[in-house]
């Protein structure tokens, strides 16, 4: 009958799909669990300022690659600016312009980085002529009665570095010292001394300066350490002498003396920098690429794609799992739902607004949205201005809803901006009509039957191994595809079919 | 285990689940293309008509919008009669008018419907708020079956009707369809009225079914709802066996209903009925099925006219001692 040509559609997909799937696994060694959480942070730097009715300009370091670091994406968010860029020797340096700024501007720079093991072996350091600071009268006997003093003390240059910053560092530094670093002296200043000091000494040295990429701090600070060359490697020392090795989780942004950012034209300019851990494994997966020999573009298609859509697809390729399901929940189990996929897609939205915040905000806007809608029967409406006006209903809520949680400070209230309106809508309208004609019971019944459907797609859709392996192995969904068609022909009971036949068991065997 | 065995003892009952009848017979014995037929009751009306079936004489169809002015005068020379939607399922949207009360209408259920209410309703089921997927829909204004007495004590207003489950024109099995107090006078068993089987040699009824209960008395009016001889059977067996030829569907149902004066009307056939049919009868579809599956395989020529099938139903579908739970 049909069924054979189901059963063998079924096999040959199940097949095809679990042999490409074992071939990755055995042959080609893809990890079949999504390992550890990737080693990525998102930077964000805003510069404000007072435009001066005229031209600005913010100039801006841009990183670039390290053995340790690789920037894996960099965007500005800068209306109206134009951006150039430049290689200067201390660094690429964005240039945003304006021709005409009036009033507060904001400029935003975003970028991403990947950070991997530090090598064993510290960089090469190029042989380069030195540059000697541009210091002059006071400042430059200053600086050379200083390097006179640590000349008669050190042998190598990272000694004599180290010495340095031991007389800049003190806490009560000598005059020569305090002619150089002027009153205020943080870090910053003080590796830029040392650099500058160094470099009259014809050793050739460099202020660095960057961020900690750590977890949870609201306002970044930067950090600032020093390099020096020697024998052909740069060897690095922090601006305190009392912990004078630079943390791993220190990240080179620009170098030398120049500020981090500038702004011509412009009044009252201010920075601030916030880091952020980006739990993002296609990020991860894009890197691997080029890493990866014997992938091709059947085994490794999915990450040959952008990343902005890898992210959709990660979403995507599980939702056919959520949908199976739904089929088994459905033919199989029995269980009632509005609409065929209703549940898949709040599960979605779940995936958002995480779940307790999901089924909250479910049932308050569909609670809401109801009882307009019966409120509403009474006013006679036609159906598609009905449907209209109990979808506005809907958005409206959504709004409330997000306008009060931010009031208190909710910030998972936020997020029932996710929720898909036309599947409420439906959903509020379906009820409605189900309240009407066959009683609140029926209604309920469904609406949580619904709600339950959907919790138990979502715990399933966004479980990391789920995700992981349909968008690693995305021949999972010929798998998938071969069990929805097997379902289709399946003609046994539903579990709830069980009891309700219950009493026609009796009888013969 | 429990589960399991009960699942092994209900599929040697034969008893037909969902899946089972979407899968086994639903999709595979009626096509597609005839859906349209049983889905749309104004041309199942028609088609039954021709073949001379009786059916509830139609006063009116209102099928756009700036019609539903025409609803007076459709309804000017009726006292009673009933609205609904040609496609519509599960007995939605259907109103039952039993007289009127100034310018409203008194419905089955006691209540009153202003003419205003009876528009915006018209204008719901012409925008599909009870249809099949929610497609523009007609509305069909048509007279209210004045039902036999034999139902008197037995059904709380509204209108029994009797279903019978045919598979290619022979009868395979038939329940009897209870309005209630809790079903407002709808016969629709979800919505709480009793279905009450029938042996199909006799028309007599078995047990009733209410809410997947066995019950023996009507909970409305106390009287037994077991017993009952079911008027003009044989005529309802042969409408049951003709409707395959309206169709041409393979598996479907036929409902209908007696009224006091023109005896068996057909009141609409369906692709997918219900499976509640084998409570109300204590007894699975799937072993009836066979049998006919079977003939039809070995000798289909003897059930290619109405009368043979009728006999063929009488025959071999007798309730089985066990349909009969003592009460």
């Amino acid at each position: 009958m049909k069924n054979r040509t189901v059963y063998v559609l079924a096999a040959l997909f199940a097949a095809a799909g679990l042999a490409l799937f074992a071939y990755k696994v055995l042959a080609l060694e893809f990890p079949l669990s999504p390992g550890d959480t990737p080693d990525n942070w998102a930077v964000e730097t805003r510069v404000t300022f007072q435009a001066a009715d005229g031209p600005a300009t913010v100039r801006l370091f841009i990183p670039r690659n390290t053995r340790t670091y690789t920037i894996l994406d960099q965007s500005f968010v800068s209306r109206g600016y134009a951006l150039t860029t430049e290689l200067t020797p201390d660094g690429r340096m964005a240039h945003l312009t304006r021709r005409q700024a009036k009033g507060p501007q904001t400029v935003y720079f975003r970028f991403l980085i990947h950070r991997s093991e530090p090598p064993a072996t510290p960089p090469v350091a190029d042989p380069a002529p030195v540059q000697p600071p541009p210091w002059k009268g006071l400042r430059l006997v200053a600086a050379r009665a200083l390097l006179d003093q640590i000349r008669g003390e050190g042998k190598t240059a990272t000694d004599m570095a180290a010495t340095l910053i031991k007389r800049l560092a003190a806490t009560d530094p000598d005059d020569a010292a305090r002619s150089l670093l002027g009153k205020t002296a943080g870090a910053e200043r003080l590796v830029d001394v040392a650099a500058g000091v160094l470099a009259l000494g014809g050793i050739q040295a460099r202020s660095v300066h960057g961020i900690a990429l750590v977890e949870g701090q609201k306002t970044v600070h930067t950090v600032h350490w020093l390099e020096i060359a020697e024998a052909g490697a740069w060897q690095r020392m922090t601006a305190d002498p009392t912990a004078p090795q630079v943390p791993a989780t220190w990240f080179p942004w620009w170098r030398g003396t120049t500020k981090l950012a500038q702004v011509d034209g412009g009044s009252h300019p201010k920075l601030r920098i916030t880091v952020e851990r980006a739990a993002d494994q296609a990020i991860v997966d894009s890197l691997s690429q080029d890493q990866a020999q014997a992938k091709n573009l059947l085994t490794s298609a999915m990450a040959s794609l952008p990343l902005e859509v890898q992210q959709v697809y990660r979403v995507l390729l599980v939702v056919p799992l959520g949908v199976l399901l739904l089929v088994i929940l459905r033919n199989v189990i029995g269980l009632k739902s509005f609409g065929t996929f209703m549940p898949v897609l709040i599960a979605l939205a779940f995936r958002e607004t995480q779940l307790l915040w999901g089924i909250v905000l479910f049932t308050v806007i569909v609670a809401i949205g109801l009882a307009i809608r019966l409120w509403m029967e009474s006013l006679r409406l036609l159906v598609v201005p009905r449907l209209a006006a109990v979808l506005i209903v809907v958005v409206g809520a959504m709004a409330v809803l997000s306008i009060a949680s931010a009031q208190f400070g909710l910030t998972g209230g936020l997020s029932v901006a996710l929720f898909p309106m036309v599947i409420l809508t439906m959903t509020v309208e379906r009820m409605s009509v189900i309240w009407d004609e066959r009683g609140p019971r029926d209604a309920m019944q469904q609406g949580i039957g619904s709600l339950f459907v959907a919790t138990i797609c979502y715990l399933l859709m966004s479980h990391p191994l789920v995700e992981h392996l349909f968008f690693q192995f995305p021949e999972l969904l010929l798998v998938v595809l071969a069990a929805v068609l097997l379902l289709g022909r399946y003609s046994g009971y539903r579990l709830t079919e069980l009891y309700r036949f219950k009493p026609l068991a009796g009888g013969g065997r | 285990m429990e589960i399991v065995d009960l699942y092994r003892r209900l599929r040697a009952n034969g008893v037909l689940g969902l899946n089972g009848r979407n899968a086994d017979y639903q999709l595979v014995h009626n096509q597609r293309k005839f859906f349209p037929l049983v889905d749309d009751k104004l041309k199942s009306k028609r088609l039954a008509e021709a073949a001379g079936i009786a059916v509830p004489p139609l006063f009116g169809v209102i099928e756009y919008p700036h019609e539903v002015r025409t609803f007076d005068a459709i309804v000017q020379n009726h006292e009673d009669f009933v609205v609904k939607p040609a496609e519509g399922s599960g007995g939605d949207g259907i109103l039952v008018v039993v007289g009127r009360d100034g310018a409203g209408f008194r419905l089955a259920g006691g209540t009153v419907m202003s003419a205003d209410e009876m528009r915006f309703h018209i204008n719901n089921i012409l925008a599909g708020t009870f249809s099949l997927g929610g497609q523009p829909d007609k509305a069909l204004i048509e007279y209210r079956i004045r039902f036999d007495p034999v139902f008197k004590g037995i059904a709380f207003q509204g209108v029994p009707d009797i279903r019978i489950i045919v598979f290619y024109g022979v009868p395979v099995m038939a329940m009897t369809r209870l309005p209630t107090q809790e079903s407002s006078g709808k016969a629709n068993l979800h919505q709480g009225a009793i279905g009450a089987g029938i042996d199909m040699t006799t028309g007599r009824t078995l047990n009733a079914v209410w809410h997947d209960r066995i019950i023996t008395a009507h909970p409305d009016t106390g009287a037994p709802v077991s017993g009952v001889q079911i008027p003009h059977w044989e005529i309802l067996l042969h409408h049951a066996a003709r409707s395959f030829d309206l169709t041409h569907l393979g598996y479907q149902g036929i409902d209908m209903v007696l009224d006091s004066e023109r005896g068996p009307v057909m009141l609409e056939l369906n692709a997918r009925p219900g499976l509640s049919i084998q409570i109300a009868n204590g007894e699975g579809l799937g072993l009836r099925l066979g049998l006919i599956d079977r003939q039809l395989r070995d000798a289909p020529e003897t059930l290619a006219e109405t009368e043979e099938r009728v006999a063929f139903a009488k025959a071999h579908f007798a309730p089985r001692p066990s349909a009969q739970i003592p009460a």
